[in-house]
């Protein structure tokens, strides 16, 4: 399920663990929380070796995606339950310990410290309910609540947020990341939703298959992504990944369609990696050029306006105008990855006044931004591109 | 001026809505009570009556009686006997067979392997048919020749007649039935148990419950609440209504020590013909396992969460 995961979070740290459903994300922090044993590897908390530890020895806090609350027990009870678990065992036996006068002692201690913790997630109100009574979000609350009363030196986080509508889980993002800031916590937090794991986390570690895609501050993983793989998880929409097929000089065959003012960088890493590459542009980096000989063109297929901004799906046509004597003349063979029959689609940002003036069908001529464009090859790994950069 | 409408939000609970009276398509509900008066009500009346009266089987005439029956029961000194084992049978059957069925769940269900196989094994005595299985507790009993005496004897011990022992035989006839229901219950137990959501026993574990005696006492056994409630009730009626292993293998005896309600009912009103007697010792039967029914619901679902 996993292979070769190294990670390194330091104290304090908010990871994320990123990734698509099944790529092992859920399986690393079960196996951090010591529910699950890997086959090989240590998991180290602090300078302690604890693959071989109980969960329970561990003194990491985990919230489920389920909430796990108890049903049983009322809100008090549940966020009082990893303080009682860690008291003598003679304080829980049934039916004898209320009698002992450590038990009442214990009561005693542990109510300002549920009172205290249940203020901060804002539930203190609900103490007395039962879990069955309370909301969704409540419940996640009170599952908060339960890892932040043992103080525990790492909280591990499994999709905590999936179970919630869109605008509580945009403000219980907030909340979460303000709650690790005020505690200087250690926070590693799994997520398929790469907007929680880009706007909470210091750092994110994409995962695919089972291994560790790339590990960095959120920015980098948009700006610079390491493999094919990343650049398309990260950023909505997703990027373009167009496939270059270099010619001769400045030009190339974009998507099968011969296209002129190729930067030489881009022609010259083409023909370094077996003659084409995938070309990834996001959606911020393709422009209107109306007045450029080079541009392309592309009928807009959908306009999608919302209200900040806009996003256009486009469908590749052809060059914008009559291009000949320009370029080497020779039709390229479209490649098998982009056959003729559906046109590559590409996703453009657009303004929103912009956007307005557009309609569907409409023929619009586009140029990618080179200097943002980002190159992968065959087997997916990012090219680099100096001198498009540099020309920038 | 202002009106300020005060809207009261009612309980989310649904109600039923007032414009459907209870019996508004009283055809739909009519075959099934039709059989439940044929076949339960009226017999319960008949018998309630026939217990005020001194009718024999096979006699025509009968005459009332009044309470005369029930006075007779209860200065009857075998009809004593037969409640007294009753109650002590039960206190013996209802304890060891949902205690044993609570632990071969529990053991069931946390085999890795082979738990459908530990599962029918278990479950079989509960498809064989006592009658015919007699046979085969009667040789394992027998005092000489039998499996249990064998065992005994090889391990040095007094062999015991089991069946024939005034001291021992109550506790051989409620061995013999909780063997019978014993799987019954621990299939019972084991849904109840797969209805646990893991994560409750993983969150626990996290928390700090690292012993399965703790994750017992905070997860399983409350989480277990509907489930025990229903398997408790279930024992309580079925080892109150004990006959058949009494009837093939003992008769009641020796000297009425395996003497059971149910079985003075059958001797009083099919060997002795005294309907009247039989049908007051039933109506006695038939009040007090009404009130049981409804007062442990209602004791026992205090304790009780339901999800």
């Amino acid at each position: 399920m996993l292979s070769g995961v190294d990670l390194d979070v330091a104290d304090g740290e908010f990871v994320a663990l990123l990734g698509p459903s099944g790529c092992g994300k859920t399986t690393l922090l079960r196996v951090i929380a010591g529910l699950e044993q890997p086959d090989e590897g240590a998991v180290l908390i602090g300078e302690r070796e604890v693959t071989a530890l109980d969960p329970a020895a561990r003194n990491i806090a985990l919230v489920f995606q389920s909430y796990a609350l108890y049903p049983h027990k009322t809100v008090f009870e549940n966020i009082a339950f990893p303080l009682r678990m860690r008291a003598p065992w003679f304080t829980r036996l049934p039916l004898l310990s209320p009698l002992l006068p450590q038990r009442r002692q214990l009561d005693r201690a542990i109510q300002p410290q549920v009172r205290d913790v249940a203020t901060q997630v804002g539930i203190e109100a609900y103490l007395t309910r039962k879990p069955a009574a309370l909301s969704g979000g409540q419940r996640q609350r009170v599952a908060l609540a339960r890892a932040l009363v043992r103080e525990p030196d790492a909280f591990l986080m499994d999709e905590p947020l999936s179970n919630l509508d869109a605008k509580l889980r945009a403000s219980m993002r907030l909340e979460i990341s303000e709650l690790q800031r005020r505690h200087k916590a250690t926070f590693l937090y799994v997520t398929h939703d790469q907007v929680e794991a880009m706007t909470m986390a210091d750092r994110v570690v994409l995962l695919h298959q089972g291994t560790v895609q790339q590990v960095g501050a959120p920015m980098s993983l948009y700006k610079d992504p390491q493999n094919r793989f990343v650049a398309e998880f990260i950023g909505t929409p997703s990027i373009n990944m167009l496939r270059l097929e270099a010619g001769s000089g400045e030009t190339a065959s974009l998507s099968g369609l011969a296209m002129a003012g190729v930067p030489r960088a881009v022609s010259q890493a083409a023909r370094e990696s077996g003659g084409a590459l995938w070309l990834g542009l996001r959606p911020d980096h393709i422009r209107l050029a109306p007045d450029s000989p080079d541009a392309i063109e592309a009928i807009v297929r959908l306009v999608e306006p919302l209200g900040s901004e806009a996003f256009a799906t486009l469908a590749l046509s052809g060059p914008a105008g009559p291009r000949d004597g320009q370029g080497d003349g020779q039709p390229h063979a479209p490649h098998p990855d982009t056959p003729r029959a559906t046109p590559q689609r590409i996703v453009m940002r657009l303004e929103p006044d912009v956007a307005a003036s557009i309609k569907q069908g409409d023929r619009l001529p586009i140029l990618p931004d080179w200097a943002q464009a980002l190159a992968f090859g065959e087997d997916g790994r990012r090219l680099a591109l100096p001198a498009a950069r540099a020309a920038a | 001026m202002t009106s300020v409408t005060a809207i009261a939000v009612s309980p989310a609970r649904p109600r039923r809505a007032r414009s459907e009276p209870l019996f508004e398509k009283p055809l739909y509900l009519l075959p099934a009570f039709a059989l439940l008066l044929i076949f339960f009500l009226l017999p319960a009346a008949a018998t309630v009556l026939i217990s005020f009266s001194d009718w024999q089987l096979g006699r025509t005439g009968l005459s009332f009686v009044g309470l005369d029956n029930y006075a007779e029961l209860f200065r009857s000194d075998d009809f004593r006997i037969s409640i007294a084992n009753t109650l002590w049978l039960n206190l013996f059957v209802v304890p060891v067979s949902f205690g044993v069925s609570l632990g071969l769940a529990l053991a069931i269900t946390s085999v890795t392997r082979g738990a459908p196989f530990w599962q029918t094994v278990y479950f079989v005595p509960v498809t064989s048919n006592l009658v015919a299985m007699a046979v085969v507790w009667d040789y394992l009993l027998h005092p000489e020749l039998g499996f249990a005496a064998q065992l005994f004897l090889a391990l040095g011990l007094e062999p015991v007649n089991w069946l024939n022992d005034r001291d021992v035989v109550l506790y051989s006839v409620g061995f013999i039935s909780s063997w019978q229901l014993i799987g019954y219950y621990t299939v019972l137990f084991i849904a109840g148990l797969s209805n646990i959501p893991r994560s409750l026993y993983e969150a626990a574990r996290i928390d700090g419950a690292s012993s399965a005696w703790d994750r017992f006492v905070h997860i399983t056994w409350p989480m277990l609440g509907p489930t025990s409630l229903f398997v408790l009730i279930i024992t309580i009626i079925k080892s109150f209504q004990m006959f058949d292993v009494v009837k093939v293998l003992t008769e009641g005896g020796p000297d009425k020590a395996s003497e059971i309600i149910l079985h003075t009912l059958f001797q009083e009103g099919f060997i002795f013909f005294r309907m009247g007697v039989a049908a007051s010792i039933a109506t006695i039967f038939f009040a007090v396992m009404l009130i049981l029914t409804l007062y442990q619901m209602r004791i026992f679902e205090r304790f009780v969460h339901y999800r």
